[in-house]
């Protein structure tokens, strides 16, 4: 669990420092140890050899120091048979491992070695009694003398492989003779090769261990510096999409601010719409009123203004204002979501409709006939539709006076039609021509020049009556004129 | 294993000719030095024949008569004109019993020895350098 953890956040690489560095110092420590161990025991050996050759060599020394009271040269030198004896004694030394043992004096006359005993067995290198002899290394056979203690020392001649132990027979404080052995230092030199091959191991295992760290520390660099560009570039790339969240985030807040200003923009343009509807409403009663205000200024000129009719002419007037003030009452909530619809019926829609219409239309002889079928509640915006069909009368009686028309009359009717509820404004002024019939509804669209008409009229009737009422605003021609019709459903009752 | 025993036989080798041309420069060293002669006419046995016929400064000759000086290791199968000639030998005891035998070189518990004897040098009127006088012991 630990472990895993480890290697996943990659510390793995220290774990294989310190193996490594175990591995490192560990084999070092061990050479060291046995580099010490091996000298030790190569000193050792030589000691105990040492040890043992002195004993040897010290017991002889007392057995030819009693053999010969006389003195050693003169005893030796007038009994050949205790030569004899003696030097037998010397030959039992002689091994492979002690290759020459003998007995040599300096001679006092000429201050050169002679032999006085031999234990060769070898008859060819059996030397004479008081043979003369010049051993090598002169110097340590001297000191013998002067310093009167045994000296061994390596015979560099002899390849090293044997050590001269040089023993002193001391008589009287005198050195006497020198008991000298050659020995074979064969066995100490097999366990130095064998210390040398281990070591040579050890300095192999040392430098295996020392190349592998080399190469861990190489690969743990190049995988360092892998992961360190890998941080580096993943730390760009967050930063990338930081930035680019806040980015983000700006351009969110600017489409925002965008879409608030298309929001008032659209509130503005709704609210100018809105503006030309009740400007395109109020022209019928504004000239109306401008009207009676004119007949009013000529009768008062006349004289002819009674307190009667003055009473009914500003009644008029105040009806017209009551008109323009319901009127923009009326499209104050036109462009409300969620306004409040009411019930109610054609009829009593087209009676508030007559209120405002029927005298002006009667002043111009138009004659004004209604069929009224249709007494089913609707449930809708009754001052909307109210002003529909206000625009359908008045386009009527603008296109009935512009031709002058012979009896013109314009006819409203309501009746039901499977599970619709149709009213219907017609007239007698010849139809929309079937050039334009595709126009008309558009905004804008009017062929009225001299009268100034705007084209809004038929295309706020459709607006109301499709987008707000959910019904259908049509228009057709019959064998006198157009028949504009609207179709809005019953109302479901479900209270 | 192939590598060792090699080596081993290069190093005996080597060991056994540095003895070899030891023996040889102390011939030529002593036996030049009594005999005053660039070429010095030499008889010899068949054991000190290889190492003297390294060297230019003897000729090797086959009888005795004709050489200068002797150099064996036993003078007992010798014929009485070599035994005659001075002796030079490379054993101790052949050197100490005969009489014309005026020198020796030979081993010692692993050591070089090197001996000469007055009255044989005197006798042949050879006379030695201040060097070598102190290897004289009889
Ligand atoms: N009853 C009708 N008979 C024949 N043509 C008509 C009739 N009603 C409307 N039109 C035609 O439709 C056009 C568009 O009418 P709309 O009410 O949209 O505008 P307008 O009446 O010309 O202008 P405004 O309503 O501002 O007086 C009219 O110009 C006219 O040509
Ligand atoms: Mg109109």
């Amino acid at each position: 669990m630990y472990m895993s953890k480890i290697v996943k956040s990659g510390r793995i690489i220290y774990f294989f420092y310190l193996l490594a560095l175990t591995v490192l110092f560990g084999s070092l420590y061990i050479y060291n140890e046995f580099e010490r161990t091996s000298q030790e025991i190569k000193k050792l050996n030589l000691q105990s050899n040492i040890h043992y050759i002195d004993n040897i060599t010290s017991n002889m020394a007392h057995h030819i120091k009693n053999a010969t009271p006389k003195g050693i040269v003169k005893t030796l030198k007038d009994n050949a048979h205790l030569r004899e004896e003696l030097e037998k004694d010397l030959q039992l030394l002689i091994t492979k491992k002690y290759r020459y043992v003998y007995v040599v004096d300096k001679n006092k006359n000429n201050r050169n070695f002679r032999f006085l005993l031999d234990g060769a067995k070898n008859a060819a290198d059996k030397s004479d009694f008081l043979e003369s002899y010049v051993p090598l290394n002169l110097q340590y056979w001297n000191e013998v003398y002067t310093r009167k203690k045994a000296v061994y020392y390596k015979d560099k001649s002899l390849k090293a492989l044997w050590l001269t132990y040089l023993k002193p027979i001391i008589v009287d404080n005198k050195v006497e003779a020198i008991i000298a052995i050659d020995f074979s230092l064969q066995e100490q030199n097999l366990i130095t090769s064998a210390l040398k091959k281990l070591t040579q191991t050890f300095i192999l295992i040392a430098l295996f261990s020392l190349s592998v760290f080399i190469i861990i520390i190489f690969f743990s660099y190049i995988d360092r510096k892998r992961i360190r560009t890998l941080q580096f570039q993943t730390k760009e790339i967050q930063h990338f999409n930081e930035t680019l969240q806040e980015k983000v985030n700006v351009e969110v807040a600017k489409n925002r601010e965008k879409d608030n200003m298309l929001l008032h923009q659209s509130k503005l343009a709704q609210m100018g719409e809105m503006i030309s509807m009740i400007a395109h409403q109020w022209r019928q009663p504004l000239s109306a009123i401008s009207a009676t205000s004119s007949a009013i200024k000529l009768k008062a000129q006349r004289n002819k203004l009674d307190k009667e009719q003055t009473i009914q002419l500003a009644n008029k007037i105040a009806n017209y204002a009551q008109h323009l003030s319901t009127t923009i009452n009326d499209f104050r909530e036109f462009f409300k979501p969620n306004k409040e619809k009411l019930e109610t019926t054609y009829t009593n829609i087209i009676e508030d409709v007559l209120k405002i219409i029927q005298e002006p239309i009667q002043n111009k002889a138009i004659k004004f006939t209604q069929e009224l079928h249709c007494e089913e509640k609707i449930f809708t915006y009754p001052n909307e539709i109210k002003q529909v069909i206000l625009n359908l009368i008045k386009n009527a009686e603008d296109v009935l006076l512009e031709k002058q028309i012979q009896n013109p009359y314009i006819k409203l009717k309501t009746f039901k039609e499977a599970e619709y509820l149709i009213l219907e404004v017609s007239d007698n002024a010849g139809g929309v021509p079937t050039e334009i019939v595709d126009k008309i509804f558009e905004p804008y669209f009017s062929t009225k020049t001299k009268k100034d008409g705007t084209g809004l009229g038929l295309y706020m009737s459709k607006t109301i009556i499709h987008e707000h009422c959910k019904g259908k605003l049509s228009v057709s021609n019959d064998e006198n004129g157009a028949v504009f019709r609207i179709e809005l459903q019953e109302i479901k009752r479900k209270v | 294993m192939i590598k060792k025993i090699i080596l081993t036989l290069l190093l005996l080798f080597s060991v056994l000719n540095a003895n070899d041309s030891l023996t040889l420069k102390l011939y030529e060293k002593v036996l030049t030095s009594i005999f005053h002669s660039q070429s010095i006419k030499v008889f010899v046995d068949s054991d000190t024949r290889e190492i003297l016929q390294q060297s230019n400064r003897f000729e090797i000759v086959d009888t005795c008569d004709k050489s200068v000086v002797v150099l064996v290791g036993k003078f007992s199968k010798l014929s009485e004109i070599c035994k005659d000639k001075p002796l030079f030998s490379t054993d101790y005891r052949s050197f100490k019993h005969t009489p014309n035998s005026f020198g020796a070189y030979y081993w010692r518990k692993g050591r070089p020895q090197l001996t000469f004897k007055r009255r044989t040098l005197e006798k042949y009127h050879l006379s030695l350098p201040l060097a070598l006088e102190k290897y004289v012991y009889e």
